[in-house]
């Protein structure tokens, strides 16, 4: 190679260089612009690209070809002429450093020196040296190694490219050809080959309103197998998709009422597909319009004994519900003006009238009957489809009828008086309501089988559902023990039609018990306490069994075993049964004294003694017994042995004292038993020298013979019984008073008794043989009798309670006595000890001396626990008082051992001080034991309570007032009366301060409701509330009387006058009025107003029925 | 990669190590200080759960808890002791002395946490530190006197009684204060037995606070009777060279019973004549009659103040009165409401040979009456005249003197009462009763002048007034007041009788009969009652009927009246200890006695004279 200089060399260098990338840059261009080329033309193939595509492509390739030619060419120029610095000498010299390393930088050293030889002075020719060795070098270097052919790889790339682009066109070379074509010529349109075409074969069609027609829509070509209909009216649209049948596509369109427009289509199923979709041109269904019934109204018509007002039935309802008996009228109109219209009743025309596009028209129901109803225009069309309705017939049902009371079985007390509750209701009312009855006596005497009727004049005849309150006094009748009154309550409804239908109640037996039958009755509930006691004795026989055996298997063990734990869960669940008796006696102790109550059965001591039984068997089961239960179980849960046998001994603890409680209860349960027999005895013979001279009465007033012997049979079966009952009770009174019991033993095996039987047996015998005056005789004797063995009774009795009462009593004293003895020991004491000092030696003596006190305390308290198992009249604060006591005792005597003079003193007053307020307790306690046997003291109680009770209505009075004053006087209306409530409040506090007794009794509750009253007034909260409350004060108030008085006087003889008389409903009622029936009652009548239909008010009906005899049988 | 993440791990771990203990305290700090309201209530919401797992038993989780707490707001004393408590209990002494530390950063290493410090390097036994710590912290004298008792509590709390002793020794000759933590001191010592010890300091203490001997002889009194200690004690009282360890000595000596040898040390020590007269009464509640007669009669010659010659002179007419009654019944279960006014007779049994002390007592009171014009002299002298002499009218008109010149309520109405007395023992009812009414009238609220008032309604036979005036009284009268049981003896007495009005009317008069003190005719109606159909009350006639023949002297009579209460009352069981105590203490017959004794606690075994009878018993076998 032949050159003058470095520069001429980098100058050959830059031509290869520029030439080279020149050559690369073309070929790059090439593989690119064929790859674009058929990937274009590969896509028109499948797509055939729109018009716009296609141009927007086209334009696209050719401006990217240019582009590309211009960047290679100016490249090429910028570089051969090294513009604006590229391939610069410099540069190129140190490219060539890295393609030749041999010559490395020099050529770049070279290239500057040879600059620089003009301007040097020193060295030149050692630069020129260097320049021309390097030249000569140069000169060495083939011109060829300066060029850059194309890369072997990009000459690859285009080979595979030009190959790859023949060889898809080979094998597309029906498409491909065509597509090149197709995007050579972008602005010419070619159309898209379809596989198929569709044409409606029905095109646009004219129907009648409601009729159905089919199109049709032939295919030509592959036809799929179903193609879309799709149509559209005005108001709506829709697709269905038919399938093909003989290349032809059927459609049925069914009651078409309105103009659609419809087309087929078929989408293409594949996404490389030149075509979306194939169609058919809408078409349309022209509808012209039939007659059509429209706005029907039937309005019906009840009988008139219905009382019911015409009602609408709306025409959309097509099952039409009418009372018996009813007409119904139709109204409606039509889309189109009528010529004619008729209705089919059961296929029978009936013809309606009509003007212009309405129709109407009246007609008789009877039976349950289909109707069809049809109308034709002036064109002679018919509606197509006559609207079709369901008459059903309501029949009118007899009424219901609901007995709340009395029950099918009851009893007739004394008051003569039998309450109905009744419930009825029908579906339009009632005509009239009547009992019939008759009177049953027992088996050996003789019948009356003659039924009478009675009228209920509360019957309303307007009215639907109604609660009937009848009372009845069957006083007339002289129904005596044992006798049977069966009533039948009947109630006919107003149905005129066909005639009142009539409905019964079941037959209701009143039943006039015997003494011995409620005695009886008592006795058998009482024997069941009895049972449950024994039960309750042997299942806590069992618990303790089993905590023993757990305890000593727990000593021995480390572990807690499955089996103990087993036993322990026993042990808790007989425990648990054990509550569940105790609850179940209290539930049979709370019926029997409500029997003793009702029934006037035996005295306000006894009655009082059943409530505070219920009271002692809530004592029974203590809080420490359940936390001790608890205890066990959580040690159960923990396997803790020791826990575990903590919390047996903790239990077995309790479970003593449970016991303790127990057999309490039990004793005093067989004296309260005692005391029951002796008053059966005495309230039997009271009723047979009551009857007795009753019997005498009428007879000399020449009454019926044969009925007084009735009667005096009866006397003559309870004078056998109460024979009975007198050797019965002498039995029980036997270790309680035997003094009592002998003379009771005594007087059932005396003459007196014998010659009564027989007097008895005489009186009646004369009867039954018409001889009055023999049978007066005879009667007269066993009257007196009866009397004076009711006086001997009557001794015996009040000796039986005053020999436990005085007993009692000796034990109060004693315990007393022998408590006051303790208090003035420690009074010795605490004198003896005022003046003591720490130094004094009397210390201990004194500590000594109040130990002696601890221990007669302590023995203080085992006899009052022990007279505590006899009598209720030991109050809970005593115990508190002995705690308090005992405590102070045993501080005492530490103080006194640390010589803790002052503390010790205080301690000893407390002592002192606890001991008199025993005392004291105790005191009263006997006092109002000794005051209840005698009965003083409970008068003057009574009269105050009489009092406040009429100021307590006097303050409700004003309290319901209230609303209808102004709103300044009710400000000064509810201060007066808060003022009132207050006193009375103050005035009950001392009333039952000085009674402590009555504290948990009712009027101690109407205190409690008394203060809630108060503090409404307080508040300005006057409400409903208040009255309510105000009305349960004055309630317990009188009640207060009542459970003190009820005893005294039996509800035959109380008095029906008065001077003031608050009506809240007829006696014999239920205390709450029947509140839940008629709250049910207003339900049901609320439920059925609001409009259901028939079938609806039925089933409201049937269920509020339900709910009501759901009450009935809880009562029965 | 590995090297790159164990380089990272280890980066981590370098920072880490450079939270020091005392940066992570100071960022407690730091978040303490910063803690807001809400948080606190919710801190305090944790420590209620806490306290409420802890009483529930849940101590680990109630330990977290407080641990969180802790943790949380550092410094809170409230929260910070029931943890320490716990720690402290578990013996974790690591977690303790953590959050101590917390406890003291938070608090700037104040007092208290130095406290707390101390308390857990004594726990740790770390005597190389406590002691330092309780040295500084001791002779800092700006530290309160409160803080400096407070860490002596500590040390002597935790048994470094010598430690504690040395730096309070230390302590109070830098202070001065040579009694500081003496009584307290003192009451430790004496908890832990060490007497001596304690009575050193407790006189150390008295030695600065003289007016306290009362207090501090009481502390030392509590101590054993041991002789041992005892001889300690003394020793330690006598070597004292203050008076008032003297004084202590012979309160000492009292209660050992070592009573001239008290006496002597009172006197040796100048004692006053009050302290003398105090000792005095004293002999004579121990009666010890004699000594306190000399010790009066050393007074009277020695002491020169009225007031307090006055007050001796009527100790010793005291001493005679004491000494000439007969205190105490021979028997001492048996009796009829010995001491109720409305059963007993108001006269006193005296003894044969009291005629001497009679006489002294008399002659004193009556000078002091006549001498000082004393109205409680005049009482006195009324009393023993009515209730000793039965000379009801001189009695009477000493009552009224006293009356009218009592200077104290109590002395006035114990005057109007004993008038009354004298009317009713006149059985002049009427009287009483005017003499009450005016009474009352001048004083309506004296509770006693209406209890006088029932009385005689009682003695009239008035059943139902009697029965109402007492309810009003009992309704009245404190229950501790001495006339409560009094009252409520003749209430339960009232309701035997509510069906016997009659015969109530009867026995009122049995012991109106009493009070006139005319037995015979009161044992006559007695009799009359032994009929009634009422079997408490014939019993009750029986036993007192029995009671008075036994007052009467006729033991064998009161036997076989006694022997025929045979009812289930409790005058039976009374009955029979009554038998018992007359063959055991008149009789002397102690086979007989034991038997019946015996008898009595098979019978009565719910009885509360059980163990009495139980204890003669005993005493008889012994």
């Amino acid at each position: 190679m032949i050159h003058s200089s470095i520069t001429e060399f980098i100058h050959f260098f830059r031509s290869q260089q520029v030439k080279s990338k020149l050559h690369r840059g073309l070929v790059q261009l090439a593989i690119g612009s064929i790859i674009f080329l058929f990937a274009m033309g590969l896509l028109e193939s499948v797509f055939y690209f729109t018009i716009p595509v296609r141009l927007k492509t086209a334009e696209f390739f050719l401006l990217l070809f240019f582009t590309a030619i211009s960047f290679i060419c100016l490249r090429w120029l910028f570089h051969y002429k090294s513009f604006f610095k590229n391939s610069s000498n410099e540069f190129l010299a140190q490219n060539f450093e890295k393609r030749n390393p041999k010559i490395g930088d020099r050529l770049l050293n070279a290239l500057q020196l040879e600059k620089l030889l003009d301007d040097l002075d020193k060295g030149k020719d050692l630069a020129e040296f260097a320049v021309s060795k390097l030249n000569t070098e140069l000169k060495n270097i083939s011109r060829e190694s300066l060029y850059d052919p194309v890369s072997k790889s990009l000459k690859k790339t285009l080979r595979i490219t030009l190959i790859s682009a023949v060889i898809i066109l080979l094998l597309l070379i029906n498409s491909l050809p065509h597509a090149f074509q197709r995007l050579l010529q972008p602005s010419k349109d070619f159309p898209v080959p379809l596989p198929f075409v569709l044409n409606s074969m029905t095109g646009n069609l004219e129907v009648l309103g409601g009729d159905t027609l089919t199109i049709s829509v032939a295919g030509f070509g592959e036809l799929p197998d179903s193609i879309h209909i799709h149509w559209e009216d005005k108001d709506k649209s829709g697709t269905a998709v038919v399938a093909q049948k003989n290349e032809i596509y059927h459609y049925t369109f069914t009651g078409v009422k309105r103009d659609t427009r419809y087309w087929a289509e078929f989408k293409s199923p594949s996404w490389f597909s030149a075509w979306e979709s194939i169609t058919t041109n809408p078409d349309t269904i022209f509808v012209t319009d039939r007659p059509i019934v429209q706005e029907l109204q039937f309005t019906v018509l009840p009988p008139v004994y219905t009382n019911e007002g015409e009602f609408q039935h709306p025409g959309n309802i097509t099952d039409i519900s009418i009372p018996e008996g009813s007409r119904v009228r139709l109204k409606g109109k039509s889309s189109k003006t009528l010529d004619s219209a008729w209705i089919f009743l059961d296929e029978i025309a009936n013809v309606l009238s009509v003007q212009g596009n309405k129709l109407n028209g009246t007609f008789y129901i009877k039976n349950k009957t289909n109707a069809a109803i049809y109308v034709q225009d002036e064109n002679g069309v018919r509606n197509l489809h006559p609207p079709n309705y369901r008459f059903s017939i309501i029949p009118d049902s007899p009424p219901d009828l609901i007995v709340q009371s009395p029950n099918r079985k009851f009893e007739l007390d004394e008051s003569d008086l039998i309450g109905f509750d009744i419930q009825t209701s029908d579906d339009y009312g009632f005509s009239n309501a009547w009992l019939e009855y008759r009177v049953k006596a027992p088996d050996y005497l003789p019948q009356d089988t003659t039924i009478y009727t009675r009228n209920i004049a509360e019957i309303q005849r307007d009215v639907k559902s109604q609660q009937l309150y009848h009372e009845w006094d069957i006083s007339e009748f002289s129904l005596a023990p044992e006798d049977e009154l069966h009533i039948q309550v009947i109630i006919a409804d107003n149905n005129t039609l066909s005639g009142p239908s009539l409905t019964y109640s079941p037959i209701l037996i009143g039943r006039f018990p015997s003494l011995e039958d409620l005695f009886k009755r008592m006795e058998e509930e009482e024997a069941e306490v009895e049972e449950y006691g024994e039960e309750i004795q042997m299942n806590l026989e069992d618990v303790r069994e089993l905590v023993e055996e757990l305890e000593l298997e727990l000593l021995k063990s480390e572990n807690v075993s499955w089996e103990q734990e087993q036993k322990a869960a026993e042990a808790l669940e007989k425990m648990d049964a054990v509550f569940d008796q105790i609850e179940q006696i209290k539930e049979t102790m709370q019926k029997i004294q409500e029997q003793a109550e009702q029934n006037n059965l035996v005295s306000d001591d006894l009655i009082e003694k059943f409530s505070q039984f219920q009271e002692l068997l809530d004592e029974i089961m203590t809080p420490e017994m359940l936390a001790a239960m608890e205890k066990l179980q959580e040690a159960m849960e923990e396997m803790d042995p020791q826990k575990m046998l903590d919390a047996l001994e903790n239990f077995e603890f309790d479970l003593a004292a449970f016991e303790e409680q127990l057999d309490r209860f039990i004793e005093m349960f067989e004296l309260a038993l005692a005391e029951q027999k002796m008053d059966e005895v005495v309230k039997r013979l009271e009723k047979l020298a009551e009857e007795q001279e009753a019997i005498m009465e009428e007879l000399s007033k020449d009454e019926d013979l044969a009925t007084l012997a009735s009667r005096e049979r009866r006397q003559e079966e309870s004078f056998k019984t109460l024979e009975q009952a007198m050797k019965d009770a002498a039995k029980a009174m036997e270790t309680l008073s035997p003094d009592a019991s002998q003379q009771l033993s005594d007087l059932a095996q005396s003459e007196l008794t014998e010659s009564t039987a027989s007097d008895l047996n005489e009186a009646r015998t004369e009867m039954q043989n018409k001889n009055s005056s023999g049978a007066s005789q005879s009667g007269g004797k066993a009257s007196s009798g009866l009397n004076e063995m009711l006086e001997i009774a009557q001794e015996i009795r009040s000796e039986f309670q005053e020999d436990t009462v005085d007993e009692l009593l000796r034990k109060f004293l004693a315990l007393i006595r022998n408590l006051l003895y303790i208090s003035q020991e420690q009074e010795n004491l605490v004198k003896e000890t005022e003046g003591l000092r720490s130094r004094s030696p009397k210390l201990i003596e004194t500590a000594v001396k109040q130990d002696k006190i601890l221990r007669e305390n302590q023995q203080f308290m085992i006899q009052l626990t022990e007279l505590s198992r006899e009598t209720f009249h030991i109050s809970p604060q005593i115990a508190g008082a002995i705690g308090r006591t005992k405590t102070a005792m045993d501080r005492t005597i530490s103080r006194l051992e640390q010589k803790q003079t002052s503390s010790a003193k205080k301690e000893m007053k407390k002592i002192l001080k606890g001991l008199n307020e025993i005392a004291k307790l105790l005191l009263e306690s006997a006092n109002q034991m000794q005051m209840s046997g005698s009965g003083s003291g409970m008068a003057e109680f009574m009269e105050r309570m009489e009092e406040m009770s009429k100021q307590q209505q006097g303050i409700n009075q004003g309290t319901m007032n209230l609303p209808q004053l102004g709103m300044m006087a009710q400000q000064q209306m509810m201060e007066q009366l808060q003022k009132q409530q207050e006193e009375l409040k103050k005035q009950l506090e001392e009333l039952l301060g000085e009674n402590p007794g009555q504290e948990n009794s009712g009027a101690g509750k109407a205190k409690d409701e008394m203060e809630e009253v108060i503090e409404d007034f307080r508040r300005k909260q006057v409400d409903r509330r208040t009255q309510d409350r105000q009305q349960r004060i004055l309630s317990r108030m009188l009640d207060s009387q009542k459970s003190l008085t009820q005893k005294d006087y039996s509800e035959k003889r109380k008095s029906s006058g008065g001077e003031e008389f608050i009506f809240s409903g007829p006696t014999g009622l239920p205390t709450d009025m029947g509140e839940r029936e008629m709250l049910l009652i207003n339900a049901m009548e609320s439920a059925l107003q609001e409009g259901h239909s028939r079938e609806y008010q039925n089933m409201m009906k049937q269920y509020f029925r339900s709910l009501q005899r759901g009450d009935e049988l809880i009562n029965e | 990669m590995n090297k790159f993440i164990n380089l990272i791990l280890f980066t981590c771990l370098v920072f880490c190590q450079n939270h020091t203990t005392q940066d992570v305290l100071q960022q407690i700090q730091k978040r303490a200080q910063d803690l807001n309201k809400p948080k606190n209530i919710e801190i305090e919401n944790k420590f209620a759960q806490a306290k409420t797992l802890e009483r529930s038993g849940l101590y680990e989780e109630a330990l977290l808890l407080y641990k969180e707490i802790n943790r949380l707001n550092p410094g809170t004393s409230k929260y910070f002791l029931p943890l320490k408590n716990y720690l402290k209990q578990t013996e974790s002494w690591d977690s303790l002395m953590v959050y101590t530390q917390s406890y003291s950063n938070a608090r700037n290493n104040d007092l208290q946490s130095k406290l707390e410090f101390l308390d857990v390097y004594i726990f740790m036994e770390a005597k190389d530190k406590w002691e330092p710590l309780a040295t500084a912290l001791l002779l800092d004298l700006s530290i309160s006197e409160k803080s400096i008792k407070n860490i002596l509590q500590r040390l002597v709390g935790s048994g470094k009684l010598d430690f504690a002793y040395g730096l309070l020794t230390q302590y109070r000759k830098i202070t001065g204060k040579q009694d500081f933590y003496s009584i307290e001191l003192g009451s430790y010592l004496g908890m832990r037995m060490a007497y001596e010890k304690s009575v050193r300091e407790y006189l150390l203490f008295l030695e600065f606070h003289p007016r306290q001997i009362q207090t501090i002889s009481d502390r030392i009194m509590v101590f054993p009777d041991d002789p041992k200690i005892n001889a300690a004690l003394k020793e330690v009282l006598q070597e004292s060279r203050f008076k008032s360890a003297q004084f202590i000595l012979a309160d000492l000596q009292f209660k050992l019973k070592e009573f001239d040898l008290a006496f002597e040390t009172l006197i040796a020590n100048d004692a006053n004549h009050a302290m003398l007269l105090d000792f005095g009464k004293d002999l004579s509640q121990v009666k010890e009659y004699i000594r306190a007669n000399r010790v009066f009669t050393y007074i009277i010659n020695s002491s020169k103040n009225e007031q307090i010659l006055t007050k001796t002179v009527f100790e010793i007419a005291k001493v005679f009165e004491s000494k000439l009654v007969l205190s105490v019944s021979e028997l001492p279960l048996s009796g009829f409401y010995p001491n109720n006014p409305f059963f007993s007779s108001p006269y006193v049994p005296v003894k044969d040979k009291s005629g001497y002390s009679l006489q002294q007592a008399m002659e004193i009171y009556d000078s002091l009456r006549v001498t000082k014009k004393n109205a409680q002299a005049a009482y006195r002298l009324a009393e023993v005249q009515f209730r000793i002499l039965g000379d009801l009218d001189g009695a009477m008109y000493l009552y009224e003197e006293a009356l009218i010149h009592g200077n104290s309520k109590s002395l006035r109405i114990d005057a109007g009462l004993g008038s009354v007395n004298i009317h009713i023992a006149k059985g002049d009812l009427e009287s009483a009763e005017k003499k009450c009414a005016e009474l009352i009238q001048k004083a309506p609220d004296v509770l006693e002048y209406q209890i006088k008032s029932a009385q005689i309604l009682f003695y009239q036979g008035e059943f139902d007034q009697t029965d109402a005036k007492l309810h009003e009284i009992v309704e009245q009268l404190p229950m501790d007041n001495y006339s409560v049981n009094d009252i409520l003896d003749v209430m339960a007495i009232l309701i035997g009788f509510r069906h016997n009005q009659e015969e109530f009317v009867d026995f009122a008069k049995v012991q109106l009969n009493i009070q006139q003190n005319k037995r015979t005719e009161a044992l006559e109606k007695l009799e009359e009652l032994f009929d009634t159909n009422e079997i408490y009350i014939a019993d009750m006639c029986r036993y007192q009927h029995a009671w008075l023949t036994f007052l009467q002297g006729d033991a064998e009579l009161t036997k076989l009246q006694l022997s025929k209460i045979e009812n289930e009352t409790i005058f039976k069981e009374l009955a029979h200890i009554f038998q018992a105590e007359i063959l055991d203490f008149i009789d002397k017959d102690i086979s007989g006695a034991i038997d019946s004794y015996l008898q009595f606690l098979e019978l009565y075994p719910q009885s509360i004279y059980y163990d009495d009878v139980r204890l003669r018993l005993r005493e008889l076998a012994s």
